[in-house]
């Protein structure tokens, strides 16, 4: 009977082993991309009605930056996930969306894209009911006229804080209509960092395939795109 | 406690001279009583003391009583009256019969001074709008402020790519002048618009960075004055209002400057306090015949009458500081120098 016992201790063993598999979550993880790789991998959209010389001051430093004057044409690549940071101006733009100017066109792309991270740019006083809506949906400010190497600077902080795993995460239950916290969320969490150590996107894409896409189809695959992009090689425990 | 510590009906609140009108239409001449006796009686000072605690109708030991009550956070007394319904004292009883032109009904005062506080929200609200209005004007004035700010640090840059503050001093002044500038429209727009210490910080940010760079924008002023401006201690980062918080720091390094002595020091200083919280200080030195109101909080509190402060630059950063959850407190320290030492300071919580 002896070898029974040693057979079972064994196999409790491994069944063990295998429930503690370790794969980190996501809100377990932070980046830590170097700058060149943040500039290489960062798309940004200034969207100001007028013209903004800092956009070539940040294409001068290596990142890609576009504007677009009006707000009117962009919804639609946002929606696709195509940026990863907005720097949102409020007066003369996102007619075509509401009476609000900016926070029309603001509740628009919130809408498309929830986790998408917009910077408020505006040096107007707005009124009370308008600048807190308007600084409550962006997910931070850059202060119109301060300095250049400040405004890069603030910038890239933004672009770190949208790259974090557990945002970028956050995004693709949002777009999934998957509650946060649920079991769902938890065992999807599991598959798809499992692809992604693999390095394998359509393994993850695939891990989804069965779900409902709430959006976009294109939004969470460009999410996966990014967080496999960005490399677990750049992510690390936090302490 | 002096007597101006207060702003005491119905003399002073009226501007001057003028006497306290009630709802009724009844008026009460300012109480020369009061203003003979207020420091120089223990038990008067007791009385006016006790107002720190409470509020409302409290007798005082002459037989008179007084009606405690706060406007926009300044204390503020009605005082030396008689009110009907009476009290009760045996003083008041006294006081009474001699001093008949004292008399008054509670309910009078009391409508009064509601009157009175919706005035001051309207006013508020007024001021807002004005000032609203003026911004938008000023918008304009921002823009070419903001093309004169890059400018400059382009053009310093191309001077000196590794290092641009190092260059033509007139230069680097002209440019710090204008990002001060910036600054100072940032608590304009927080003046117009309070609303904004109402959204929650959600902005993770290096605060030994931001207030480095505030000082170093702020080093040419103190420079006028033969100060040193240094900064020193930990790196920590906190959750903030990217839009407000950078104002907090501005209104302190600045007024550290203002009101500090000449060819002193001010010292800015993190430190990490545990893992969870660390301690931002901004110290200045103070000659020792500085006189600091009791509340440097409240508005218009230092407004000074020889410097060209305004007097809501404090009581916006508390506003600041209560958004972030935390209170800026001072401390003065005496020391056996030239000069005294005044230290502003808050707590935060790591991120």
């Amino acid at each position: 009977m002896s070898w029974i016992k040693v057979f079972w201790k064994k196999f409790a063993r491994a069944i063990d082993a295998f429930k503690q598999e370790e794969i980190p979550e996501f809100s377990s993880l932070k980046q830590n991309i170097s700058r060149d790789k943040l500039k290489r991998n960062s798309r940004i959209l200034f969207i100001d009605d007028e013209k903004i010389e800092l956009v070539e001051d940040l294409k001068k430093e290596g990142f890609s930056a576009d504007q677009d004057f009006s707000g009117n044409d962009s919804l639609v690549n946002i929606e696709r996930g195509m940026f990863d940071l907005v720097v949102l101006d409020f007066k003369g733009v996102g007619k075509k969306y509401g009476g609000d100017d900016g926070l029309s066109l603001l509740r628009s792309i919130k809408r498309v894209n929830p986790s998408l991270y917009v910077l408020a740019y505006t040096s107007q006083n707005l009124s009370p009911a308008q600048s807190s809506e308007f600084y409550t949906l962006c997910d931070g400010t850059l202060i119109k006229d301060i300095g250049v190497a400040d405004s890069i600077q603030r910038i890239e902080d933004a672009l770190r804080e949208a790259a974090e795993p557990k945002r970028i995460w956050q995004g693709i239950l949002k777009g999934m209509g998957v509650e946060e916290n649920s079991e769902r969320a938890k065992e999807l969490e599991k598959k798809i960092m499992k692809a992604i150590l693999n390095n394998k996107k359509e393994e993850a894409l695939a891990c989804l395939g069965e779900e409902k896409l709430g959006f976009d189809g294109s939004l969470i695959s460009s999410l996966i795109e990014k967080l496999i992009s960005l490399g677990l090689d750049h992510l690390v425990k936090q302490a | 406690m002096k007597y101006s510590d207060f702003v005491m009906f119905p003399n002073v609140v009226l501007n001057g001279n003028e006497p306290f009108h009630l709802a009724s239409g009844k008026s009460i001449e300012p109480s020369q009583f009061c203003k003979k006796h207020f420091g120089k009686d223990q038990s008067c000072i007791k009385h006016y003391n006790s107002s720190i605690e409470k509020s409302g109708w409290i007798p005082c030991p002459f037989g008179y009583s007084s009606y405690f009550f706060e406007i926009d956070g300044v204390k503020c007394a009605v005082t030396g009256v008689i009110p009907f319904p009476r009290i009760g004292t045996s003083e008041e009883r006294l006081r009474a019969k001699i001093s008949k032109e004292q008399k008054v009904t509670r309910t009078a005062v009391e409508t009064s001074i509601r009157a009175l506080n919706d005035l001051n929200v309207s006013d508020k609200e007024k001021v807002g709008r004005e000032l609203s209005r003026n911004m938008a004007a000023l918008h304009e004035v921002r823009k070419y402020n903001r093309n004169l700010v890059q400018t400059l640090e382009r053009y310093c840059k191309s001077l000196n790519p590794q290092d641009p503050d190092r260059v033509a001093p007139e230069l680097v002044r002209a440019w710090k002048l204008a990002e001060l500038m910036s600054y100072q429209f940032e608590i304009l727009s927080l003046i117009a618009d309070e609303n904004l210490v109402r959204i929650p910080p959600k902005t993770k940010s290096d605060v030994y960075k931001m207030l480095d760079k505030c000082i170093r924008v702020f080093r040419p002023i103190a420079s006028d004055k033969g100060m040193r401006l240094d900064i020193s201690g930990d790196t920590a980062y906190a959750i903030v209002s990217d839009k407000t918080f950078p104002m907090m720091a501005t209104v302190l390094i600045e007024n550290a400057i203002k009101y500090g002595a000449k060819d002193g020091r001010v010292d800015v200083n993190m430190k990490i306090i545990n893992q969870n919280k660390f301690r931002v200080s901004v110290t200045n030195d103070i000659t020792k015949e500085t006189i600091l109101p009791k509340n440097p909080f409240l508005r218009g509190a230092r407004g000074s009458d020889d410097k060209d402060g305004t007097g809501v630059g404090l009581y916006l950063a508390q506003m600041v500081a209560k958004q972030h959850r935390t209170k800026i407190e001072f401390e003065v320290i005496e020391t056996i120098k030239d000069f005294n030492r005044i230290t502003f300071s808050f707590v935060l919580d790591q991120a």
